[in-house]
């Protein structure tokens, strides 16, 4: 061992892959100088295999105490390096591919207790073993080209080689029939993008065949989580054995899990919204069985034993600065018990918007959210029931604040964040709060249209017809809460919904704002195939209501037309008359001044001129 | 096609086998791997032709391809199977009487040369190799007069399997015979790093070893690897005397020694005709 190559700081096992890496951007991965037929980023899902996120670094932390030897295999983020870094006494980290072992080493050059290895997994030869052997970016990312064909289980004995006596093994492993495979629009392998290179030996079929798995190789399970919603990255970790006990409280479960979907699988292609589906699977019992991954801790058994204390889920929710990671622990009479996981309480501040994430810590009110039952009852097409839901729901949110205006975490009182218990309502999460007075219409206005949002671009039935457009339904809505809002009312809630959201999604409020006032896009939203397909639907109905609408319009023009045109002759034939009227009595005038100036006429006056003095004088008298 | 194809004899083995003129074999519509090596099979300033599939030696080749970028890889296995498919007893002698060692000491090509100390390499032999040693050179190494003079001098057996063709034009058709043959009259293969010679020997039921300095290619690319890679990588091969069974279970997935395909498969591959006299 001693004498191994170590090229700026890289012990050299063997198979090192040169021009590769496993990291989501391909910096020193196959060139266009090497490639003469390269096809890879044409198609195929651009998926990194990096394992980590708040999540997964939290389940690390559970599971290291200080002064541990931890041995790291595959790649995983450096958030997780850094995590084991400030704990273990030494680390050990194993890479295929040699730029990634590299940047690696050179990143922790300066810490002497970390070490790093590059080559196939099976050449790794340790000269001890390690308290924790982590590879959660699953087995086979870590046969390199040049490996020889190993089976999963084969890939995982060389792991619980290194597994010291009392020691853990975490492990992930893909499910091939999971929610991200199932919705997901590419091919699992395509064959054409070199990120898919890959040697897959059979993974396990179900969570059952892990445990097996781990058992022969002297490794007992001892916790499964379902991972949840990409095997690598996954933002929701539950229990297996939490959901098949039905431990684990459902309701307030699977709004959290279809949030963290839909936050997961976000801005790439999918089938279908995943989040629906993830509901449905909760309910039928197969939350682990759709899991994307499942992330074993298995244990080699010592008499001295002390395992860690592990949660029954560890949820990671809000993107960037606003993120936290909360562990959630079933209670005994069917509740649910939320507390912030790490030392970061602190207030986080942008703008008006404040995320105080000790707020997480407590029970979480268990039912079903606003949202969900508007949904339903939108599905239904049950007017009665929205009506009654919208008009609780607005009466409760205006007795939110005083005098008209609200603050503080009713701000994002929105439908859902708002649990619906009984007949009362209450915030699901109510760590975010408003500095400053909002109108209490502005803010069910944010509500109404954030709700009516998602509604549309789900594809999703609802009772209202499509010629009304958006604004029109959100007025309709507006109206159905007892609250008739005006176009101004509108613009201020729609106003507030892209600041809140630009600001919670670091993104720009005119993007966000554009996207919200023609319902074409809403962070957050997942827009799979079969909305897609919804949408298609949508927009040929309303296409057909335009045309027939067209087509009635054409023809009453077309008969407008037709009356105004005869109206028109009717006024040309009578501007004829008129003037032949005219004509005729310019011709009878004529004639009148001829027979005035005639001789017998002047005559005739003569002669009869005492006769009409005498009838003037008796008139006068 | 790149001319490669007619390195070493390898389309005309092929043509052979494919029961098709061997002296003249028709174009074949690929690229064929014509060396071991450690990347995708072909060197970095071959010129493969974009479009055409590459005929390769083994699985992992293709895999190696594959993570460097390159696709349309179909794995044959080497010539070198082919030729032993067909050569059965070609310069067999029995078991008992196969003697001394065939030597390959690291060559350079055209375009790099060799820099290492032959000097001490030949001690270094002379030193190891218990019976004779027949020293087989690269053409380039053997047609310069004073690298062979200095294995000469040593009192070694200097031989070359011929030229390895260029253009089409050359070419030691029967290069592979001849290799075959010697092979087949030695107890023992070795070279100073893992190669395409001591792969070969292996299969052909010669004791490997990998020994002495491994020399370095001048102005080599860094993108094949540092100098130790191949021995790195197959670690049960260093030594003077190596485990058989595990060096033949490498020269077997390094040739591909269970992909050999019946000629009908390999013609239509390359694209070939059907031999005359077949209706």
């Amino acid at each position: 061992m001693t004498d191994t190559p170590r090229p700026a700081g890289v012990r050299l096992l063997g198979g090192e892959m040169l021009g590769w890496t496993d990291g989501a951007v391909r910096e020193h991965g196959a060139t266009d100088e090497v490639s003469v037929d390269n096809r890879a980023n044409e198609s195929g899902e651009q998926r990194s295999v990096v394992a980590g996120g708040p999540a997964l670094t939290e389940l690390v932390i559970r599971t290291v105490r200080a002064g541990d030897r931890i041995l790291v295999a595959g790649p995983h983020t450096q958030e997780l390096y850094d995590a084991l870094a400030e704990r273990a006494s030494h680390i050990a980290c194993v890479r295929r591919s040699l730029p990634d072992a590299t940047r690696l080493a050179r990143l922790y050059a300066n810490r002497r207790d970390l070490d790093v290895h590059c080559g196939g997994i099976e050449r790794y030869d340790t000269l001890g073993t390690f308290d924790v052997v982590i590879a959660l970016g699953g087995p086979e990312t870590l046969l390199s080209t040049d490996s020889p064909e190993l089976s999963w289980e084969g890939i995982v004995r060389c792991l619980a080689s290194a597994v010291a006596p009392g020691g853990l093994l975490l492990v992930g492993a893909e499910n091939e029939l999971g929610l991200h495979r199932i919705s997901g629009v590419h091919p699992s392998r395509t064959h054409r993008g070199n990120h898919e290179w890959a040697m897959t030996p059979a993974r396990p079929a179900h969570a059952g065949d892990l445990a097996e798995i781990l058992d022969r190789t002297g490794l007992p399970l001892a916790r499964c989580y379902a991972a949840y919603p990409l095997p690598e990255t996954p933002s929701a970790l539950l229990s297996v054995d939490g959901l098949a006990a039905g431990r684990l409280p459902l309701p307030g479960l699977s709004m959290m899990l279809a949030a963290a979907c839909a936050r997961g699988l976000a801005d790439r292609p999918v089938l279908s919204d995943p989040s629906r589906t993830v509901r449905s699977a909760l309910r039928a019992g197969l939350g682990a069985g759709l899991a994307a991954s499942w992330i074993a801790v298995a244990r080699r058994p010592a008499a001295d034993q002390v395992l860690p204390e592990l949660p029954d889920a560890l949820i990671a929710e809000g993107a960037g600065y606003w993120s936290t990671v909360c562990e959630l622990q079933a209670e005994g009479d069917g509740g649910l018990h939320r507390r912030l996981c790490g030392d970061d309480a602190a207030t986080r501040a942008i703008g008006s918007v404040v995320r105080e994430p000790g707020r997480l810590t407590g029970g979480v009110p268990v039912g079903e959210t606003l949202d969900e039952l508007l949904r339903d009852a939108c599905e239904r097409q049950d007017t009665p029931a929205l009506r009654r839901l919208l008009r609780d729901y607005a009466t409760w949110l205006v007795e939110q604040g005083e005098n008209g205006d609200l603050t503080g975490t009713a701000v994002f009182a929105t439908p859902d964040n708002v649990i619906v218990e009984g007949t009362g309502f209450s915030i699901l999460d109510s760590s975010w709060e408003w500095a400053g007075q909002v109108p209490a219409q502005q803010v069910l206005a944010r509500s109404l249209r954030r709700f009516l949002i998602g509604l549309v671009i789900s594809g999703q039935r609802h009772p209202w017809p499509l010629s009304v457009g958006i604004d029109r339904l959100c007025m309709t809505l507006h109206a159905m809460a007892g609250h008739p809002a005006a176009h101004e009312t509108l613009d201020v809630g729609l106003r507030l919904e892209a600041e809140v959201v630009a600001i919670q999604e670091d993104l720009s409020e005119e993007k966000v704002f554009e996207g919200l006032r023609l319902a074409t896009g809403m962070p957050g939203a997942v827009v799979g195939h079969r909305e897609l397909v919804a949408t298609n639907a949508r927009l040929q109905d309303e296409v057909g209501t335009l045309r027939e609408q067209i087509r009635w319009m054409d023809q009453t023009l077309v008969a407008k037309e037709e009356a105004m045109k005869r109206a028109g002759q009717r006024l040309e034939e009578a501007k004829l008359a008129r003037q032949q009227l005219r004509a005729k009595l310019r011709e009878l005038r004529q004639q009148n001044r001829a027979l005035r100036g005639s001789i017998p006429f002047k005559a005739a006056r003569i002669i009869s001129s005492p006769a009409r003095r005498a009838q003037r004088a008796m008139v006068k008298n | 096609m790149h001319h490669s194809n007619h390195f070493y004899g390898h389309a005309h083995i092929f043509a052979r086998y494919c029961g098709l003129n061997a002296n003249d074999p028709p174009r074949i519509r690929g690229n064929l791997q014509h060396g071991w090596n450690l990347v995708h099979g072909f060197g970095f300033l071959h010129g493969v032709e974009p479009g055409y599939p590459k005929f390769v030696w083994s699985e992992v080749v293709q895999r190696r391809a594959w993570a460097l970028g390159w696709r349309d890889y179909y794995v044959t296995g080497a010539p070198w199977i082919y030729l032993m498919a067909m050569e059965p007893d070609l310069g067999r002698v029995p078991e008992d009487r196969r003697e001394g060692t065939i030597w390959y000491p690291f060559h350079g090509w055209e375009y790099n040369g060799v820099d290492g100390d032959h000097d001490r390499l030949i001690a270094e032999i002379k030193a190891t190799e218990p019976g004779p040693v027949t020293v087989c050179l690269y053409w380039l190494e053997y047609r310069d007069e004073r690298v062979r003079a200095l294995y000469e001098d040593a009192g070694f057996r200097v031989i070359c399997h011929g030229y390895r063709g260029r253009r089409w034009r050359d070419t030691t058709t029967d290069f592979l015979y001849n290799q075959l043959a010697e092979m087949r009259r030695h107890r023992r293969v070795a070279s100073n790093r893992v190669t395409s010679a001591l792969l070969y020997g292996a299969l052909a039921g010669c004791e490997p070893a990998v020994y002495g300095d491994p020399m370095l290619l001048e102005g080599a690319d860094p993108r094949y690897g540092d100098a130790n890679r191949g021995n790195r990588l197959y670690p049960e091969l260093l030594g003077v005397k190596v485990d058989l069974e595990a060096a033949r279970a490498i020269a077997e997935r390094e040739l591909g020694h269970a992909h050999l395909a019946p000629p009908e498969e390999i013609r239509l591959l390359f694209g070939w005709p059907e031999p005359a006299g077949v209706a």
